[in-house]
């Protein structure tokens, strides 16, 4: 059944200049995204997760610019939005972003419910009174007591969980199509995160909202994920529904990242790690860009960019590894350990 | 909050006063020939000390400091002794405090106006000309002097605009110029201000978010940024309106405003020294009153401030 | 690619040793916070330029000080009040004294007073304002005498000093230093206040580290770009404030030509013989403008943000 995606980034690159060099975080990314589905984009910090999202609102800072690619929604191309105006009519009311810190990203002198309210009042246009009591049906929506008062608080006065449910309030006041989340329980305690995580799922259920999670934690992506996205260096290495990534990783990248988690260890062994560190943007980069820390590299590695290989018709990796001409291979230990962990 | 602003009020009372011994003793270094003139050299000794003792200057000074500040207690600010002699020090004061005040207060209210509109102009426009513009006058008003400036625009812009190069309280024409003079710091300074403060502020994670909700620009600039400008400003207000009591030396002596601005200087150069000490008295009052307001408005348009969190001197 | 054509698809799809060294080649960019001040300063074409020509200013003005035909204070009695000439290039005062060499005598006044003023300031306000800034315990103390001083008007100072001092250069430059350590101490107090608990100085007490080691390790670094942007406005400032002096006849002595004493000179006569007034002014505002630009375009070269 071939469902027509409500977002669709093509051959994504971005390119920044900094101190006079340029520099490019995002090599040709494509990514679909289907309706109503949650969508984990996971990898390493400076692998481009965030630029890549923003883009899609148009938040690159002003030293980064899309060079390259399409964004295809609802039937307009949005990677050649040039003007403030026309990215105006798509943020917060299509596409609405949650951020990491929510200690920072509130106006510590304007009181939250009016917050909530500017963007009721702007994007649906009601206002007075009304908006008003829609922004605090939002709020008790995400779960603050004893809304109609702390309508009237500063944000100082909310804890961080509390703080994050405002801002998620705010993103989904407006009923977006889609709803980026950049690692928004980072900052928050363990038994907030599940909390935020159960929020913003039921939000979705009950508002029929997309959600991409933008995340290093594989845990947050095997509570809520549906389709998970492996970005490295600025590409996307591998693609696939939730249990096609966890149980059968086909990228030499998501096997490491899979083994490196904690809950593989065994005791008494060293934990398992990525040897080595990201390759450096500024340079072009010869071939498969995780080459260099790849325990499993073909020599062609080095040469030539993979292009993507299926696996099935959902679940594709770009990796030699899977080309017809590649010799056999064994999937590493741990994955072969995680693949049974999972199954009990 | 009641004891705090007693609290407060101890304080500055015992800086004030700490403020008047110290230029109450510093006064009675002052060479005795300048209690004279030019006469000094014909005077007998006896002459010398009849007059000396007449001003209280032969008792020991300490008894003189508690003469002084048992007459203040009193409400007795006593008279001036060289500039108006016999005149009492209040009437001296009242006759060009209102002046001076109502010309600061003025100057101030246009700065604030003008310089915040310049300071938000150029912070929506940054890197364009009309940011070049306003940093090139925040610039000159900066470091030129402003004698200099001030002079020209007395002796240029009058000619210019035809309009008079002395005060007169009769007519409203003549006191454009010096409103003019000395609104023109206080613009570059608010407008300095309120850029930097913009201009920063745009670059904080909470606009950020502003951005994603789709808050146009223009809403953003306004409702978040500069109205939290006013917040930190709001700080220095009670002072540079509160101030504006002592005068400008420079604008008042240009165009003959016979204010505040000079007094001071004149009184301390003839040694007139109960006026000198009066004049102290009455500015380091209002100023550090002006500072305790500050702090108090702080506490009330800040949310985040309270009584606690207040401490020590910006 | 004709690399590959070379290889066999055998070989080509063959495992790879795993190179340790490879996997760090990491990705870095070569940062070193000066010399991108430096770069960023120096991008500022305008700034750059009135950088030079302040400096060319300033070494002309002490060249021609010490060239200058006529003496400053020379009376040549049938010379008075003469436009700019062929002898007399700035023309002549009231008086008839070289408008040429005073107004470049004055300069060198004004700069050696800015000079010696700010320098002093900034020593002992930067090590004041650490103290009183780190040191939680002087902050009362600190705060009281900052508030007393600050409340005595600099023309006592001035006035007890010429007493003592006799009116002179040494005179205006001590009273000056004296109110104006209070501000850069002031300054340096409020820096010193927002990183004092920053997370890396809450590790170096930690540590133990000693009084003098955290101020010189830990806190002058930061300053440093603040201190000098502070100093470099300063200059200008102390300019002005001698100017203002010196117009109202405090200060320095009366005979001595500073850009003040020209101004105020100049300044009745302004309206026939604009030539009095223009020459000081201009050659003081070139030189306050040129600090201040250069001060500000270092600022804004130190901070870090910019260096993109």
């Amino acid at each position: 059944m071939e469902r027509q995606p409500i977002l669709s980034a093509k051959d994504i690159e971005i390119t920044f200049s900094m101190r006079g060099k340029y520099l490019k975080p995002i090599r040709k990314c494509s990514l679909d995204l289907y309706e109503g589905e949650t969508l984990a984009i996971v990898g390493e910090s400076g692998s481009g997760k965030s630029v890549f999202t923003k883009s899609f609102i148009g938040m690159l800072d002003n030293n980064g610019s899309i060079t390259g690619g399409s964004i295809m929604f609802e039937g307009v191309d949005i990677a050649k939005y040039t003007k403030e105006s026309d990215w105006l009519k798509i943020r917060g009311k299509k596409i609405a972003m949650v951020f990491q810190d929510p200690m920072t990203s509130l106006n510590p002198l304007k009181i939250i419910g009016e917050q909530i309210r500017e963007v009721i009042e702007l994007h649906q246009g009601i206002k007075g009174e009304e908006s008003k009591q829609m922004a605090i049906e939002m709020l008790e929506k995400v779960g603050i007591t004893d809304a109609a008062n702390r309508y009237n608080q500063y944000p100082h006065q909310f804890s961080g969980g509390m703080r994050q449910r405002v801002v998620i309030a705010i993103a989904a006041a407006c009923f977006p199509k889609i709803l980026i989340c950049d690692e928004p329980t980072t900052a928050l305690d363990v038994t907030i995160q599940a909390q935020i995580l159960d929020l913003i799922r039921n939000l979705q259920k009950e508002m029929g909202m997309t959600v991409i999670y933008i995340t290093h934690d594989l845990g947050v992506v095997a509570n809520v994920a549906d389709r998970v996205a492996v970005m490295y260096a600025g590409e996307i290495v591998e693609v696939g529904n939730a249990e096609e990534i966890f149980y059968d990783a086909r990228h030499p990248y998501t096997w490491a990242l899979l083994s490196s988690l904690p809950q593989l260890g065994v005791k008494g062994e060293p934990l398992s790690t990525i040897e080595g560190t990201p390759p450096n943007l500024y340079q072009e980069i010869k071939g498969d860009a995780f080459a260099p820390r790849n325990t499993h590299a073909l020599r062609i590695d080095f040469i030539e960019n993979p292009p993507y290989f299926e696996v099935t018709p959902t679940h594709k990796a770009k990796t030699w590894l899977l080309d017809p001409r590649a010799p056999k291979y064994e999937a590493p230990h741990a994955i072969q350990k995680l693949r049974d962990k999972m199954k009990k | 909050m009641l004891k705090y602003t007693v609290k407060r009020l101890l304080q500055s009372l015992v800086t004030v006063l700490i403020i008047v011994i110290a230029v109450f003793l510093l006064m009675r270094l002052m060479p005795l020939e300048g209690y004279f003139g030019d006469e000094f050299q014909k005077l007998t000794p006896e002459m010398i000390n009849r007059k000396l003792d007449s001003l209280g200057l032969l008792d020991p000074p300490l008894v003189q400091l508690f003469n002084f500040l048992g007459n203040i207690v009193r409400g007795n600010l006593g008279v001036s002794t060289r500039l108006q002699i016999d005149v009492p020090v209040t009437t001296i004061m009242m006759q060009k405090m209102p002046v001076s005040a109502a010309f600061g207060i003025c100057s101030t209210l246009l700065s604030l106006v003008f310089g915040i509109a310049m300071g938000v102009t150029q912070a929506r426009n940054k890197g364009k000309f009309a940011d070049s513009l306003g940093t090139a006058y925040i610039i000159f008003i900066n470091s030129v002097p402003p004698l200099v400036y001030y002079f020209f625009i007395q002796v240029f812009v009058s000619k210019w605009f035809n309009l008079p190069m002395r005060y007169s309280l009769e007519n409203p024409v003549s006191w454009i110029l010096p409103l003019v003079s000395l609104s023109l710091g206080g613009i570059a300074g608010y407008a300095l201000w309120i850029r930097r403060y913009m201009v920063d502020e745009l670059n904080k994670d909470y606009i950020k978010l502003a951005r994603a909700k789709g808050l146009p620009y223009k809403n953003i600039m306004y409702k978040h940024v500069l109205r939290n400008a006013f917040v930190p400003m709001a700080q220095y207000l009670p002072v540079s309106f509160l101030m504006t009591i002592g005068g400008s030396l420079l604008v008042e002596e240009l165009y003959a405003i016979p204010g505040m601005g000079n007094l001071l200087v004149q009184a301390t150069t003839k040694q007139d020294n109960n006026l000198v000490q009066i004049l102290i008295l009455v500015y380091s009052t209002v100023g550090i009153l002006g500072v305790f307001l500050g702090d108090v408005l702080m506490i009330l348009i800040d949310p985040r401030i309270t009584l606690d969190t207040k401490g020590g001197s910006r | 690619m004709e690399e590959n054509k070379k290889l066999t698809d055998q070989e080509l799809f063959s495992f790879v040793e795993f190179d340790h060294d490879q996997a760090e080649r990491t990705g870095y960019s070569e940062y070193s916070y000066w010399r991108s001040v430096l770069r960023t300063f120096s991008k500022n074409k305008f700034a750059m330029a009135l950088v030079i020509i302040m400096l060319c200013l300033i070494v002309f003005a002490f060249f021609a000080n010490s060239t200058a035909r006529f003496p400053i204070d020379e009376i040549h009695r049938t010379d008075k009040l003469l436009s700019p000439d062929a002898t007399y290039w700035f023309g002549t005062d009231t008086l008839g004294r070289d408008m040429w060499a005073r107004s470049w005598y004055g300069t060198t006044i004004s700069l050696k007073v800015a000079g010696v003023v700010t320098f002093v300031c900034v020593i002992v306000g930067v090590i004041v304002g650490c103290i009183w800034g780190y040191v939680r315990a002087t902050d009362r103390f600190f705060t009281e005498l900052y508030n007393i001083v600050a409340n005595i008007p600099e023309t006592i100072y001035l006035i007890l000093l010429t007493y003592i001092m006799e009116k002179g250069f040494w005179t205006i430059v001590l009273a000056m230093c004296l109110t104006g350590w209070l501000a850069m101490a002031r300054n340096v107090r409020n820096l010193v206040f927002m990183i004092r608990d920053r997370e890396y100085n809450l590790a170096s007490r930690c540590l133990g580290t000693p009084l003098p080691r955290m101020i010189s390790k830990n806190l002058i670094p930061y300053l440093v770009s603040v201190v000098i942007l502070r100093m470099a406005l300063m200059i200008p400032n102390v300019i002005s404030q001698e100017v203002t002096l010196s117009y109202l006849g405090l200060g320095l002595p009366a005979t001595t030509p500073s850009l003040g004493k020209l101004l105020s000179e100049g300044r009745t006569k302004f309206q026939d013989f604009p030539y009095l007034l223009v020459f000081p002014s201009l050659i003081v505002s070139i030189i306050t403008v040129s600090f201040y630009l250069a001060g500000n375009a270092f600022s804004d070269a130190s901070d870090p943000k910019n260096h993109v």
